[in-house]
């Protein structure tokens, strides 16, 4: 190659490269302005989709969720806990109503066939299903849209660890039911050694 | 001043009617046919493409003389799916509706050969003004047909328009909704619009007679 050659070469490098940066600005700074807003906008989809399993009004409350009845009274509250979290799990929530803890849910993002199928599964104080929730997906449609079915997540109800073994994947969906299925299972996981933990704690 | 102002006329309605990029180009046909189940998300997504395309013809064309010929098309491409980018995060934050109702056609418009073909065709051979009233004019005529499908497609598919129920009594017919009924409305639209434009030369040429 001439000298000449490699300096086009160089130069062609050095103006792409110039064109990059630029548009990796344009992108830094749109994003810098957006964030907190779509942080906003998820928590207000969680805040949703936890009304929609237990019933209550949740609305977002700082770093909790929280349902109040007309006189501003709480009926239920819903919080993060400091707790292990392993695979694709998220965040933990405990949820308590009337002072007492009557539940877990679970925020979990498992990797599905196109990108991240994000899903809550609610968990009794017993370790099994309450209900498991799909939030949000990119799966392709009439496909892999299927874990959206009722027949698909109702079958999760009252199951307890390994929901893999009791749980069916959807014939033609396997790349996107299974990991509903596994990530079931690690909230499972995750919460059981959360409640264990909590009890090591308070016996000493 | 008189010429400039019937210039920019003229090629409004050439991005409206005579160049419409989905009636008389057929391009971007996937979006087209894809996103267009109601009026809503139609125009949502013709918005979407008309900010990208605004804002990629303005950058391509301040950087025309900067940009080498030979990566000239991986260097567009740089710039639509920046700006593509940047709408998808404006689309989360503010309208995240229209975000859950388009979904994946949003990064897709990173790939639709209408901002591609301005791109090359118009932004890299003149200046910004006229290159943003050109990526303007051509997303006006994409929001256009988009909207006029996708209000067809809501009305016969589900009865409604824009959510509202139109005749109580009318019983719709799904066929609309799905993409058979999409091939089938695009179709007599573009039929009916080349039928228009062929009569109205017609009618000019026969008066220039």
């Amino acid at each position: 190659m001439r000298k000449s050659e490699i300096k086009d070469l160089i130069i062609i490098a050095a103006k792409l490269l110039v064109i990059c940066s630029i548009v990796a600005v344009i992108i830094a700074s749109v994003n810098f302005v957006t964030k907190d807003k779509i942080a906003l906008n998820e928590r207000q989809s969680t805040a949703q989709a936890l009304s929609q399993i237990y019933g209550f009004d949740f609305s977002v409350d700082n770093m909790q969720f929280t349902a109040k009845d007309s006189d501003g009274t709480v009926l239920a509250v819903c919080k993060a806990v400091d707790a292990q979290l392993e695979g694709d799990v998220r965040q933990i929530y405990e949820l308590e109503t009337n002072g007492k803890i009557s539940g877990y849910c679970v925020s979990v993002s498992p990797m599905g066939f196109k990108s991240n199928i994000n899903m809550l599964v609610a968990i009794n104080p017993n370790l099994t299903i309450h209900e498991v929730k799909i939030i949000s997906l990119s799966e392709t449609s009439g496909i892999g849209t299927k874990i959206m079915d009722f027949d698909f997540l109702s079958s999760f109800v009252d199951k307890t660890y390994p929901v893999s073994e009791s749980v069916d994947i959807i014939s033609g969906a396997t790349k996107s039911s299974k990991p509903v299925i596994l990530a079931t299972d690690n909230a499972l996981t995750c919460v059981a050694k959360y409640i264990n933990s909590k009890e090591a704690e308070e016996n000493g | 001043m008189a010429k400039k102002q019937d210039s920019i006329k003229n090629r409004f309605f050439e991005g409206l009617f005579e160049q419409n990029p989905i009636l008389v180009q057929l391009l971007g046909m996937c979006p087209t046919l894809a996103t267009t189940t109601t009026l809503e998300n139609g125009f949502g997504m013709g918005i979407s493409a008309t900010a990208v395309l605004i804002l990629s013809n303005l950058l391509i064309s301040l950087l025309r003389k900067f940009i080498p010929k030979q990566v000239r098309i991986a260097a567009y491409i740089v710039i639509i799916s920046g700006f593509v980018t940047a709408v998808e995060l404006l689309i989360k934050a503010y309208v995240p509706s229209l975000d859950k109702s388009l979904g994946l056609f949003i990064p897709l418009i990173v790939v639709n050969c209408i901002i591609l073909a301005r791109a090359e065709a118009f932004a890299s051979k003149n200046g910004p003004v006229s290159s943003m009233l050109d990526g303007l004019f051509m997303g006006i005529g994409f929001t256009f047909a988009l909207s006029l499908l996708g209000a067809i497609r809501e009305i016969l598919g589900a009865g409604t328009i824009l959510g509202h129920v139109i005749v109580k009594s009318y019983k719709p017919m799904l066929f609309f909704s799905l993409p058979a009924g999409a091939f089938l409305t695009l179709g007599f639209l573009i039929a009916a619009v080349n039928a228009i434009l062929s009569y109205s030369k017609s009618a000019k040429g026969g008066k220039s007679k």
